[in-house]
């Protein structure tokens, strides 16, 4: 990742998503970074790991069983209002991006992941959240 | 939310005008008829009239005749004495003449009280009246001769015979005025029947006129139904095919979201290890095994849509005319669940399938049991939408004539009073756009056109939907037929 900018500095990134080879794809990114990175299959297994370890950004996927992204993003605003949440959408039916910033979210990255613009936004909103 | 209950069938019906003015016509038409019989039987009154005055007037003349003849034979014995010089024998005929005439006036006279005709009683009452002076005048005549005869004085006799025939002239004279009343009497009366007839078939030849109008009316109406009915049936058809047709495009819809999701999520897997493999091959620090493993992982993810994207095709096309044939019931069902399983995933609801070891096969039409299936699972998803325990479960058995697919879930249930009604076409409990009301109409068509059936099992204790379709069918042709 020579072309990728240098992360501001140790942050923790918080990745849920209920497909375990994209959510490897994605930690994977963000350890190469120097991200330490905690993942998740769904929103109450992220919730435990989100309450139990200090987190700084969190990307998540929004449909999910046994929690969605929704849910989780209402349960970290509720606990702590500045720390960013990222969603990722599979486009159709999901949540729009006006109404995912409604709820506080501070961005969407559609599917398939544009992998460079997900690293910007999730850098972009440490920046913006520090 | 309270459920809203809608059918077409019970949409109030609105009695169209044209119905109106149908029922109408008919009305008058048979109102027409049945004055036309009432008609007709007066006209056959009437002529029966006719014949009984004809017979009336002809008694009465037999009752003249009688008359003339016995006022002729009182009239001889006067005459005849002096040629038999039999005083008493011509004096007995002339009393039992004089019998027969009293019995044939007073029979005269009673017929004659029997006419509705005052003028007439009158008439024939008069004419009768100066016979009977006449014959009396006669018999005194003749007796005054039997008299004077026997005195022998033939003399005054021969006089009062002369007398006797003046009289006679005169009672002749009055017989004929009789007779001609009693003609008369009897073409005025006759004319009075025909006039009466004429005017009755004027009336009738009007009402056949009216009824011609009124028949010629309601057949040309009836052709105007006729063709409204046609074209009602036409719109209906029309109606019903589009309905169809909006059922297909909403059923998918419904489904492109989910659909979409599963799609995008392993295509972002694809891309993203594409994006691996790429950058690892610009840097020339290439891991052969990491290689292997992302070219496997990028195949079995594109396996992985072309699945889902099979299971959408069988879904989209229409299959109604496919012929039936031997199919696998786990084919069926995984690929039909392809398209709903992120879904119920996403809704967090348990999908429980069960099908026996070895594979069920089902002699169908796949394309229509997924419909069949893709429906049961998505009303059994909006069913549990509110239960705070949520699974769908499906099993597959195989009977001994039939195979059966079974959808269960643990919502509320049906409600009794609807049960009878879940099949009807347009009938559903859900939202203003939130159902069409024929999935249900349409699955049970469908397991009809297997020669099977889909009902709801009433005795369980969850929502559950039995599939059942025969092993055997009695023949392609008619399963087409019926479909």
């Amino acid at each position: 990742m020579s072309t990728a900018p240098a992360p501001v500095r140790q942050k923790t990134v918080l990745v849920v998503d209920d497909e375990p080879e994209l959510r490897k794809c994605v930690v994977r990114d963000f350890t190469r970074l120097g991200y330490t990175v905690f993942e998740a299959g769904n929103g109450n297994e992220a919730l435990e790991i989100f309450l139990r370890h200090p987190v700084d950004a969190v990307l998540t996927d929004v449909r999910m069983p046994q929690g969605t992204g929704i849910y989780l993003l209402e349960e970290i605003r509720r606990r702590h209002p500045t720390i960013p949440v990222v969603f990722l959408i599979t486009g159709y039916a999901d949540i729009g991006e006006s109404e995912a910033k409604g709820k506080g979210a501070y961005g969407i990255i559609e599917k398939p992941i544009d992998r460079k613009a997900m690293i910007a936004m999730v850098e972009k909103s440490l920046r913006d959240s520090a | 939310m309270q459920p809203r209950l809608s059918s077409l069938a019970a949409a109030p019906q609105v009695r169209e005008r044209w119905h109106l003015i149908y029922y109408v016509l008919a009305s008058f038409d048979l109102l027409t008829i049945i004055g036309s019989l009432i008609l007709c039987s007066s006209l056959v009154g009437i002529f029966n009239g006719s014949v009984d005055v004809h017979n009336g007037w002809m008694t009465r003349f037999d009752g003249y005749e009688r008359l003339s003849e016995a006022i002729a034979r009182v009239d001889d014995p006067g005459n005849q004495v002096f040629e038999t010089h039999d005083i008493e024998g011509e004096s007995r005929k002339l009393d039992e003449h004089l019998a027969e005439f009293h019995r044939a006036h007073r029979e005269m006279v009673e017929d004659t009280g029997t006419l509705a005709s005052e003028l007439q009683r009158g008439v024939l009452v008069a004419d009768l009246k100066s016979v009977y002076t006449g014959v009396q005048a006669m018999e005194q005549t003749s007796r005054s001769i039997f008299v004077h005869l026997r005195k022998g004085d033939h003399r005054h006799a021969a006089s009062l015979s002369a007398r006797m025939d003046h009289t006679y002239a005169s009672l002749n004279r009055n017989l004929s005025l009789l007779r001609k009343h009693v003609w008369e009497f009897e073409k005025h009366d006759l004319h009075e029947q025909r006039l009466r007839a004429q005017a009755y078939i004027g009336i009738e030849r009007w009402f056949a006129a009216v009824v011609l109008v009124i028949v010629g009316l309601v057949i040309w109406y009836g052709r105007v139904m006729s063709r409204r009915v046609m074209e009602a049936r036409r719109l209906i058809e029309q109606q019903r095919l589009q309905m169809l047709a909006n059922y297909r495009l909403s059923a998918l819809g419904e489904m492109a979201g989910g659909v979409a999701h599963e799609i995008n999520n392993p295509l972002a897997i694809i891309k993203a290890r594409a994006e691996m493999l790429r950058e690892q091959a610009e840097s020339g620090a290439c891991d052969l095994a990491e290689v292997v493993e992302t070219t496997t992982t990028i195949e079995r993810t594109c396996a992985r849509i072309a699945k889902i994207i099979k299971g959408l095709r069988t879904f989209s096309r229409s299959g109604d005319g496919d012929p039936a044939r031997p199919e696998s019931v786990r084919r069926i069902v995984d690929e039909t669940l392809e398209l709903c399983r992120e879904k119920l995933r996403s809704q967090q609801i348990d999908l429980r399938v069960s099908l026996p070891t070895a594979d069920l096969v089902m002699n169908c039409r796949a394309t229509e049991i997924s419909q069949v299936l893709l429906n049961l699972v998505s009303n059994a998803k909006d069913a549990v939408a509110d239960s705070a325990e949520k699974w769908i479960a499906i099993e597959g058995r195989e009977l001994h004539d039939a195979i059966e697919i079974s959808v269960t879930d643990s919502g509320p249930g049906v409600p009794v009073a609807i049960r009878d009604k879940i099949m009807q076409p347009f009938f559903t409990t859900k939202e203003i756009g939130d159902g069409t009301g024929l999935g249900l109409s349409i699955s049970s068509g469908i397991a009809r056109g297997h020669f099977g059936s889909l009902r709801l099992d009433v005795e369980a204790k969850h929502t559950h939907f039995v599939l059942r379709i025969p092993k055997t069918t009695p023949s392609p042709e008619s399963m087409r037929n019926v479909a």
